[in-house]
């Protein structure tokens, strides 16, 4: 440094230090701006505290094993004794519902499938920052999102990924019956027809478990079924597009179908391709990831999808997709902590696509840029990239309210259908139906 | 020398009193854990139970207000809760009778002095102290619709025509779920039953037989009327377990298909738990409670005039 002449205290930088200073000057105002979680460094405030996640036994084991490898590092790397607990997706609402009795539990729980967040969003912390900062960040959400985790205008959960189940069809058997690629469900249900005389009928559950919820929810609303306004606050279901999705779907069951389907549960399906006997199923697709090692040459016989995505019915092409999010109690005495993991975890979707293996979709529309992590680079699961264009969550057009997912909870629609497809008059099982549905509704006015 | 005697009765009276009273104290001293236990882990629950059927409590709400019978009033208007209440009375009565029988007959073919009675005794037990998740999922296995190890061998046998879809035609799935609760309940009846018949006195037996009685009239006017208390309360405790037997009917078959296999607590369990409807679901479980109580009642009154006789 150069003493000017004449003055004591006042020192000329060099180019160096100016550089120095300004450098550290904008790391400075750059790292100000920044969670302190995202600079590495963990604030003072989650140091030392504990992590408890509740989420479910995922379809993809794998994945259970990277994302309590990611939890613990994430942890490491901040001070946090974090741990997760896994449990099988049909004891979450029990186990969540006993928490919240409690008052005592996990920090963060995950909803899979039975979206409950207006039924419990009064004891859910508020994540709006966190959600809207990823929105920005990533391109926004797609409009499902919402659906699932806002209520009264507030973000009450991170929507963490959804579980699409496409149609997986036998390539082999299509081109063995002279079947071009399915495109509708009139396609499907003509291969299921010939399927079923030879031996390879289609499966899709008419039974107490989630695949009959989700598959013939895709099939109603391919039909143009509404579950509701859009408000979600009055059913809608009973319409001519119900009646003539029925006739299709029972149609579809006597055609195509054994009679074994009523008594599925949610590997039913999953089975019954492996067992090669299935021309088509329509299912998540955990599936063929079962099959890929143990039976490569029906895994390369599955093709996913078709080209709209998913078959067309009357009024166009849906998926009912398995929607997950993960929240925080109120009671939780590690908000902060519980904050900083989800923003971390809603920053790597990019972990959730490759290590599921393309079985988690993200919500977060710039992940749906071509190749999608995970997704792209395989052409099996290529066409998972565009899913969000034809995804919907039970209660559409509405929200996922407590009553649809009640209606959900007590498989209305499949023992409506399965009256239908039983032999009961289309009348009298559409009104069953509707008369239940509106009891429930009327339960939560 | 009346005075004296007078004296000397009324302090040992006394004596008495205080002696009785001393043991009173004790008694229910020892019984006071008990109680407690009962009144801390059943009397608090049942309680609770009732307050919630009288409210309009949610999972997600702290707060519930009082809604008087409005739930018991919904859920006797849900079709679903009458086919579940049906269900219920159907399942615990069919299950129950092929319990009785089964273990009866088990239970004579177990006190017999055949070598090795201990190891079978064992073996027959086993069906009841499997978890019952264990026991369901094998079952599950041997009911499945396309792997079913009891279509397998039955068709193969000509004892099954067709391939029977056990727990997905309605008629077929309660007599599956009836069977497996029968396979794992029926060892307790027998050992029940067991106990019983290895404290009819043999004189009466003997005394029958010199009459000319047959098996059945010896069943009938002796063995029964002698092992009517064990009767009874393993009948209370049978009818209670598969009342409340939940497990079997939500790992095999979730209500399905189409509501055959509903009962009241798995009906409880969706509407209370999985929906959230607290109040509601409460109201559905407690529907239980005016049905057991008088034959609770019946049978204990029964019980306690017979040991009075």
């Amino acid at each position: 440094m150069d003493r000017v002449p004449g003055s004591r205290c006042r020192k000329r930088l060099s180019r160096r230090q100016l550089l120095t200073t300004a450098g550290a000057g904008v790391a400075g105002a750059a790292l100000s701006r920044l969670a302190p979680w995202e600079t590495g460094v963990a604030p003072a405030q989650i140091k030392g505290t504990t992590l408890r996640i509740l989420t479910w036994s995922h379809f993809v084991p794998a994945y259970d094993t990277a994302f309590d490898k990611f939890v613990a590092e994430w942890g490491q790397a901040n001070g946090v004794n974090a741990r997760v607990d896994h449990i099988p997706i049909d004891q979450l609402p029990t186990r969540i519902a006993s928490e919240l009795s409690a008052g005592a539990g996990h920090d963060i729980f995950q909803m899979n499938g039975q979206i409950q967040t207006t039924l419990y969003y009064k004891n859910m912390v508020d994540v709006s920052d966190i959600c809207e900062k990823l929105g920005k960040q990533y391109g926004g959400w797609i409009p499902m999102a919402k659906n699932v985790a806002v209520v009264d205008g507030g973000w009450h959960g991170l929507p963490e990924f959804y579980i699409a189940q496409p149609l997986l069809w036998r390539t082999d058997l299509f081109g063995e019956y002279g079947l071009k690629a399915p495109s509708t469900w009139e396609d499907l249900r003509q291969a299921a027809k010939i399927g079923k005389a030879k031996g390879h009928a289609c499966g899709m559950a008419v039974s107490h478990c989630n695949d009959s919820n989700h598959n013939w929810r895709a099939v109603f609303y391919a039909f143009g079924v509404k579950e509701t306004d859009p408000s979600g606050k009055e059913p809608t279901w009973d319409s001519k597009e119900l009646r003539e999705a029925m006739r299709f779907s029972k149609a579809l069951y006597e055609e195509g179908m054994t009679s074994e389907v009523l008594s599925w549960d949610n590997v039913s399906d999953n089975r019954y391709l492996a067992s090669g006997v299935a021309v088509w199923i329509h299912d998540a697709i955990s599936a063929i990831r079962s099959i890929q090692d143990s039976n490569p040459k029906l895994y390369a016989s599955v093709n996913i999808g078709c080209d709209g995505l998913e078959p067309r019915g009357a009024a166009g092409r849906a998926a009912v997709v398995d929607p997950t999010i993960l929240a925080i109690w109120k009671f939780s005495k590690n908000q902060e902590t519980a904050k900083a993991f989800l923003e971390h975890y809603g920053n790597n979707v990019q972990f959730s696509l490759v290590e599921s293996k393309g079985y988690n979709l993200p919500y977060l529309k710039g992940w749906y840029k071509k190749p999608m992590p995970g997704v792209g680079d395989d052409p099996k699961v290529a066409k998972m990239q565009d899913w969000d264009k034809v995804a919907y969550v039970f209660g559409s057009p509405g929200p996922a309210t407590a009553p649809a997912a009640e209606v959900l909870s007590t498989f209305v629609v499949p023992d409506m259908l399965t009256r239908y497809v039983r032999g009961e008059d289309l009348e009298s099982a559409i009104k069953w139906g509707m008369d239940q549905i509106r009891n429930i509704y009327a339960k939560y006015k | 020398m009346a005075d004296v005697e007078l004296a000397t009765a009324g302090r040992a009276a006394a004596r008495h009193g205080t002696f009785t009273r001393d043991r009173l104290v004790f008694g229910y001293a020892l019984l006071a854990p008990a109680v407690l236990y009962m009144c801390l882990l059943v009397g608090l629950p049942f309680f609770f139970s009732l307050y919630l059927s009288l409210s309009d409590a949610t999972v997600g709400s702290q707060v519930a207000r009082f809604v008087g019978l409005q739930n018991f009033v919904a859920i006797f208007q849900d079709s679903t809760f009458r086919l579940a209440l049906r269900n219920t009375v159907m399942f615990t009565v069919v299950a129950g009778i092929f319990k009785g029988l089964l273990g009866t007959l088990m239970a004579f073919l177990l006190i017999q002095e055949v070598a090795g009675r201990k190891f079978i005794r064992s073996l027959i037990v086993l069906p009841w102290t499997l978890p019952v998740a264990i026991s369901a999922l094998a079952w599950k296995w041997m009911f499945d619709p396309q792997f079913s190890a009891i279509n397998y061998v039955g068709v193969r046998l000509g004892l099954i025509h067709g391939w029977p879809n056990w727990i997905g035609e309605p008629s077929l799935a309660m007599a599956a779920v009836i069977a497996v609760n029968v396979w794992r309940g029926f060892p307790f009846a027998a050992i029940v039953l067991m106990a019983g018949f290895s404290a009819v006195p043999l004189e009466l037996l003997d005394a029958g037989k010199v009459d000319g009685a047959t098996f059945f009239h010896r069943y009938r006017y002796i063995v029964i009327p002698v092992i009517a208390p064990i009767l009874f309360v393993g009948l209370l405790f049978d009818t209670v377990f598969t009342l409340s037997d939940l497990s079997i009917i939500y790992l095999l078959t979730f209500g399905g298909p189409m509501g055959a296999t509903e009962i009241l607590p798995t009906r409880a369990f969706e509407i209370g738990i999985q929906a959230g409807a607290l109040g509601r679901g409460a109201a559905i479980a407690l529907v239980l409670f005016p049905i057991l109580l008088p034959v609770v009642y019946f049978l204990l009154r029964n019980l306690r005039r017979r040991e009075t006789l």
